[in-house]
């Protein structure tokens, strides 16, 4: 496959990928390291989003109106 | 609001009542998050009709909040003061259920449906440490400081129920 239809590796990783290093533990490793990244990532903005939805300073604001 | 509907109480009842309205907060959350696909079923409703319809009541009700008006009178309430009304309908809304009712049906996977549960029930515990510590918070911010707070949370609230509504209205016109 062309490189220049998708996203090529970096220049520093291009030689790493031809040889298959790539699939190294360290490649594994980074892979859950994205999802993990996703997974919090989603976690937090579900969190924010019912804590907004909450709004348990509303609840507080109103004993001084 | 905690505290002028829990002016008999004493600082420890008043704490333990904090903690009281998080776990009710989280049952219901958890309970309408679940139970979403199955209620827009019986009532034959599609999510994105009701994308709509919660949307616009979570926009009324994020109004209010950015206006700064009181949900509830604090002298029309009855003696237990927990789910009703600081859980339903302070706590959790219909904007809110609206809102919950949405994203259960948005997420189909479980693993998606699990993690956002984590999440709620760290959002719950968040409200009942805003509770139970509402005296300190109160007096670290002051009157003026949390209607501030309060308002900019109804501006995000409003953001949020706009959203909702987009996505009933695109929904709607290409499915």
């Amino acid at each position: 496959m062309s490189r220049k239809g998708c996203a090529a590796a970096p220049e520093f990783q291009q030689h790493h990928t031809e040889r298959g290093l790539l699939r190294s533990p360290f490649a594994t490793q980074g892979r859950s390291y994205k999802g993990l990244t996703l997974m919090l990532h989603e976690l937090f903005s579900v969190y924010l989003k019912m804590l907004v939805l909450y709004s348990p300073f509303f609840v507080l604001s109103c004993s001084s109106a | 609001m905690l505290i002028s509907l829990t002016r008999g109480h004493s600082s420890k009842e008043r704490k333990q009542l904090a903690w009281k309205v998080a776990f009710a907060a989280l049952v219901a959350s958890v309970l309408l998050y679940l139970f979403g696909r199955a209620i827009f079923g019986i009532f034959g409703i599609t999510a994105d009709a009701f994308r709509i319809g919660a949307g616009s009541v979570l926009f009324i009700s994020a109004l209010g909040m950015a206006q700064g008006k009181p949900a509830v009178q604090a002298d029309n309430v009855q003696q237990d003061v927990t789910i009703v009304p600081l859980t339903i309908p302070l706590t959790v809304g219909p904007g809110t259920i609206g809102a919950l009712l949405v994203m259960g049906v948005s997420q189909p996977h479980w693993d998606d449906k699990l993690l956002a549960i984590v999440s709620i029930a760290l959002a719950s515990f968040t409200v009942g440490l805003v509770l139970y510590l509402s005296h300190g918070i109160e007096r670290i911010l002051g009157d003026q400081g949390l209607q501030i707070v309060s308002r900019l949370m109804g501006l995000f609230v409003c953001a949020l129920a706009a959203q909702i509504i987009f996505t009933g209205i695109r929904g709607y016109l290409v499915g």
